[in-house]
């Protein structure tokens, strides 16, 4: 089978919507074997697919995506629009050009008084604009250097994460490691472990202050809104802590 | 072709990197796709690690390849061969992995459950949505009415299904007696076809797992696709239609309706690529 036959005919598409004969099937399969571009267009389409079956039907209302079967009517010939739309055009502009040209002066005038008007009204007070610069460069240091101590990270903290590689049987699918999260976004807790069915959830700040504690199962959303910053979370037993990740709230 | 198909065979029983992870993910695809067309999906016995799970099954099959051109030295010289051998050695598995699956729900193994759960969930959603109920409540009743049927069935040992096309037939058929009975509340006439409860097959999209951030983001991908962009992607993948029909519905040429498919496509695809969630 042929590469360019197969993506001029949608044949991977086909494909994955079982639209294609047994032969064509078979002719796609041997040359997924030998090219990697549409290998990598079946492994993308296919996740597309699936997003799409996923989340179309939640903007879907039916009533709207009901589409309705109309009569069959003449399709409508757009070359021949286009004509009769280019020489409307031309006319249109050939007389606005007249025009143009006969109230040139007219029209001159009135753009040098226009000028004039605003020169008048903006006046730069130079004065003011450095007042006003030094207030905001002192608010913007104070604030980037909260925010520059909301994001330092924690030694003790970055140590036991080091050390959690020995916990072992536990496997944290969510969130993923030193992810930046949106402010306001809900965080979602999940893990799989062989040993535990629920663990002691807590999340500190970059300070060591707990923030938030509960015991939770293998899957948990986070609600709670947080400052931007850096924060570290801890999932233990009563008798030790079995891991310890960190995430970043954005500015 | 078949050359080309000898020569991967032959760096196959040599032992190439490359050849082995071709063969693997082409074995992959061959199977699923052989199966979901027989309406058996591979995802639903997606459960624990090594009694019953579809990388099991891939890796069972590809040993299989391994021992008929290695240790037996019979040689496959053509696609369809290979075909053939892969089809007939996971026909011979799957029964086997699918009663352990069930076993496991029997047992009330915490993780099959989870994926049966999710499963079942999604495609009741789809295949009410298919029949035009996008009331989430009532997808949502039927839901938890199918799975008292199915779980007090269950408690009483008297489910035995080879394979998840059976499976699917029986909730699908129980899904449709309470269409009945919610019709027949409402006292309304409706004709139904009794071979709606045949199930739809739909192998990749039970993989689609989401997080919290790659929802929002691929919802707000959705937001930035225009109604005819949704409307054609909505009836090429939802619906199964042909361009052809999509294009005579909407009364548009089939060419044009192929540009606005392959435009919404890539305004999906794009960003959904460069964020790293496809």
């Amino acid at each position: 089978m042929n590469h360019n036959d197969i993506i001029n005919n949608d044949l991977i598409d086909k494909y994955l919507l079982n639209q294609l004969t047994e032969e064509e099937e078979n002719g796609l399969e041997e040359h997924l074997l030998f090219c990697d571009e549409c290998m990598d267009t079946l492994e993308k389409r296919k996740a597309i697919i699936g997003i799409i079956r996923n989340e179309l039907p939640k903007e879907i209302n039916q009533n709207k995506f009901a589409i309705p079967k109309t009569s069959k009517k003449p399709v409508i010939n757009f070359s021949f629009l286009l004509k009769i739309a280019a020489t409307l055009l031309v006319l249109v502009s050939i007389t606005w050009l007249g025009i143009l040209l006969s109230d040139k002066n007219k029209i001159g005038k009135n753009v040098v008084s226009l000028k004039s008007e605003n020169i008048d009204t903006i006046t730069f007070k130079k004065e003011d604009s450095t007042i006003i610069n030094k207030e905001f460069n002192d608010e913007y240091e104070k604030n980037t250097n909260l925010l520059a101590e909301a994001y330092k990270i924690m030694p003790e903290f970055e140590n036991f994460i080091e050390n959690s590689v020995r916990a072992g049987n536990l496997e944290v699918l969510s969130p993923k490691f030193n992810y930046k999260f949106k402010p306001n976004e809900i965080i979602k807790i999940r893990w799989e472990s062989a040993d535990f069915d629920s663990l002691n959830f807590i999340v500190f700040d970059n300070k060591a202050n707990i923030i938030f504690e509960k015991q939770i199962d293998t899957t948990y959303l986070f609600e709670q809104k947080l400052k931007p910053g850096l924060y570290y979370w801890q999932l233990e037993t009563t008798e030790e802590s079995v891991f310890t990740g960190k995430f970043i709230i954005r500015n | 072709m078949h050359d080309k198909f000898k020569e991967l065979i032959n760096n196959l029983t040599l032992g190439e990197k490359k050849a082995i992870s071709i063969v693997k993910n082409n074995l992959k695809i061959v199977v699923s796709r052989y199966f979901s067309k027989k309406y058996i999906e591979l995802d639903w016995i997606a459960g624990k690690d090594e009694i019953c799970s579809r990388k099991v099954l891939f890796d069972d099959l590809f040993s299989d390849i391994i021992q008929k051109i290695t240790y037996r030295q019979e040689t496959i010289s053509t696609f369809s061969e290979y075909k053939d051998f892969i089809i007939s050695k996971a026909n011979e598995k799957i029964p086997r992995l699918f009663q352990n699956y069930f076993d496991l729900l029997y047992r009330n193994d915490k993780k099959v459950w989870l994926t049966f759960d999710i499963l079942l969930k999604r495609r009741i959603k789809f295949w009410l949505i298919k029949k035009g109920f996008s009331d989430i409540e009532l997808q949502e009743q039927f839901y938890q009415e199918a799975q008292v049927v199915f779980l007090n069935k269950l408690q009483k040992n008297e489910l035995f299904f080879k394979d998840s096309g059976l499976l699917k037939s029986y909730i699908f058929k129980i899904i449709n007696l309470k269409l009945f009975e919610y019709y027949r509340e409402k006292k309304k006439n409706l004709f139904f076809n009794t071979n709606d409860f045949e199930p739809d097959y739909f192998d990749n999209y039970d993989q689609y797992i989401p997080e919290s951030d790659k929802e929002k983001f691929i919802s707000n991908l959705f937001k930035d696709l225009n109604e005819s962009e949704k409307n054609i992607l909505f009836e090429v993948f939802f619906k199964e239609e042909k361009l052809k029909n999509i294009a005579e519905k909407l009364n548009i040429t089939e060419v044009n309706c192929r540009v606005i498919k392959h435009r919404a496509l890539a305004k999906l695809e794009k960003p959904a690529r460069l964020h790293g969630y496809i």
